[in-house]
């Protein structure tokens, strides 16, 4: 694999992965900034009491806003954060190789001596390594976030999970773009694949005879008031996502350098 | 040094080719002619290593472009038909990073002599270059680490008359210096002054090859013949020629079959003078593409 190929495709997203990663601590820090009025206001806390727990679960909001972690998890990481990364590994993926595709830029860099295996996985690798720079930008912000509003108490190990979760959800998501991209060059499928999971994740929480479609969705593992009080995922889960994102995009590159390519 | 043998790549919808048969010489410069849609693209694209052939063999170096895209792109430059540049960075960023795909192939120095000749300035973004730039800056990144062999698709389609003239001296230049060149095209002065010899293709089909020189030898003959005194020569026409008077004592006529029948009829009249009319290889062209099409229906 050749550093260039990566370094392409890092060109090619870094300045939407600057945009979201500004976006993403610029709220975080707002949200601790105004943490300490709302941890100590008990009409947030009776309202929230009052609202219907099918739609608190439906909205991702825990009630537990004692804890700096727990109040982002609700605030932040349940629906925004995992949105966020939905939609940046969809679009930048397309980014990297669905727009490339069509526009036919794609030409050149196939005409240099890279075979097309390794530039598929450069850009899935491009991807992950920006994926892992939105995470550090989110946790940083967090930290910084408690440090500066919140006397510094975090809980570390529920902070590290959230983001863990999150950046493996976000690979896999990646993983299968590059396959569908790989195939076909459009936008639509990746993004269309990752909303049906979200959905069937929605509807299995909402309803207990339909559960069992969070457990076919990749977010099922993704319970973010859960993960904050401590029940992260198992270990199976964990090399499930990392050994299912390197399949994918293994799988990929196989699929791109089998595909004609009219450029 | 290129082999094509029955290659052939269809679409499930139109066009695509057939059976193509060709052997390119190393040092030849080959041009590739044919309307639009008659498959010269798929042809390259198959050279290139973009799309799989269906049938037939296609090997450049030995090496076939599909198995082996990564070592044969070391020795080819390729400039793709309709060029399409990476709109999101600067000409000198794109150079730069075809440069880093290439290592460890130096193409810094060639890169600038190419710069030079085409009096490209490379530091604007791409997206606000001109197409006659873009298109200058696509020739730079395709030949900038001074390939053995060159794969040019309409190379001067967006170039003013000048740099298409500054484009044939240096596709002469660089087979002097040894290069295989395969050029697809239009123009045929370009085909004129650059190939030793061309390949005709015609839905999908390579329906003619020969060196230029044969090629216009070969070609209609036409003839401006004057007489003593005014005659209607049209009287001399036959099925394998075609008369046009120019005035009441000259005309030209075109020889479609063998020139002795021309000779036979022009010796009972009184020729003061017969002038062989050159024709240039588009006129060539045209008429060989005519009969082709006559023969056809």
């Amino acid at each position: 694999m050749k550093a260039s190929v990566i370094s392409l495709g890092w060109h090619t997203i870094k300045k939407a992965t600057y945009g979201y990663s500004v976006g993403i601590a610029a709220y975080i820090l707002f949200l601790a900034w105004v943490y300490p009025s709302i941890s100590t206001n008990p009409a947030v806390t009776r309202l929230l009491s009052s609202l219907p727990p099918a739609l608190l679960k439906l909205a991702g909001i825990s009630s537990n806003f004692s804890t700096y972690t727990g109040y982002l998890s609700s605030e932040f990481y349940s629906v925004i954060d995992i949105w966020i990364i939905m939609w940046f590994v969809t679009m930048e993926a397309m980014a990297l190789v669905g727009t490339p595709r069509q526009n036919h830029s794609l030409q050149w860099w196939l005409s240099s001596p890279i075979s097309r295996s390794t530039w598929m996985l450069g850009q899935f690798l491009a991807l992950a390594l920006a994926l892992v720079f939105l995470t550090g930008a989110t946790m940083a912000s967090e930290i910084l976030g408690a440090w500066w509003f919140n006397g510094g108490h975090l809980n570390w190990s529920g902070m590290i999970w959230l983001n863990v979760v999150a950046l493996l959800i976000g690979l896999l998501i990646a993983g299968y773009s590059m396959v569908f991209l790989a195939w076909l060059p459009k936008v639509t499928w990746p993004l269309t694949v990752t909303l049906i999971f979200y959905a069937m994740n929605l509807v299995g929480g909402m309803t207990p005879h339909l559960g069992f479609l969070s457990n076919l969705s990749i977010f099922g593992v993704y319970q973010p008031s859960l993960i904050a009080e401590g029940a992260v995922p198992t270990l199976t889960a964990i090399l499930g996502f990392i050994l299912g994102s390197a399949i994918l995009a293994w799988f990929s590159s196989a699929v791109f350098a089998r595909q004609d390519l009219a450029l | 040094m290129i082999n094509l043998e029955r290659l052939t790549k269809t679409f499930s919808g139109q066009g695509g080719i057939r059976d193509i048969t060709l052997s390119i010489n190393e040092g030849e410069v080959f041009g590739y002619l044919g309307p639009n849609g008659a498959g010269k693209s798929t042809t390259i694209r198959c050279l290139i290593g973009l799309l799989k052939p269906e049938r037939g063999t296609v090997a450049i170096h030995g090496l076939d472009p599909w198995q082996n895209p990564k070592t044969l792109h070391q020795l080819v430059g390729y400039l793709p038909g309709e060029v399409a540049l990476p709109d999101n960075m600067t000409g000198s960023q794109f150079l730069g990073w075809m440069r880093r795909l290439r290592e460890p192939a130096n193409g810094g120095l060639y890169a600038g002599r190419l710069l030079d000749r085409f009096d490209l300035k490379p530091e604007s973004m791409i997206s606000t270059m001109s197409k006659g730039t873009r298109q200058k800056l696509a020739l730079v990144a395709a030949f900038a680490h001074d390939p053995p062999i060159m794969i040019l698709d309409e190379p001067t389609s967006g170039l003013d008359p000048v740099m298409q003239q500054t484009f044939i001296q240096w596709i002469r230049e660089e087979n002097s210096r040894g290069k295989t060149i395969f050029l697809s095209t239009h123009q045929f002065t370009e085909v004129e002054r650059t190939c030793h010899r061309i390949g005709i293709l015609k839905q999908g089909s390579l329906s003619l090859v020969d060196s230029v020189d044969h090629l216009r030898q070969k070609s209609r003959q036409v003839f401006e013949v004057t007489l003593g005194e005014p005659r209607d020569l049209r009287s001399i026409g036959g099925a394998d020629l075609d008369v046009a008077m120019v005035n009441d004592r000259t005309a030209t006529i075109t020889v479609n079959g063998p020139v002795t029948h021309l000779i036979q009829q022009l010796a009972t009249l009184p020729v003061i003078s017969v002038r062989e009319i050159t024709q240039d290889l588009e006129q060539a062209f045209m008429g060989i593409y005519q009969q082709d099409e006559e023969g056809t229906e």
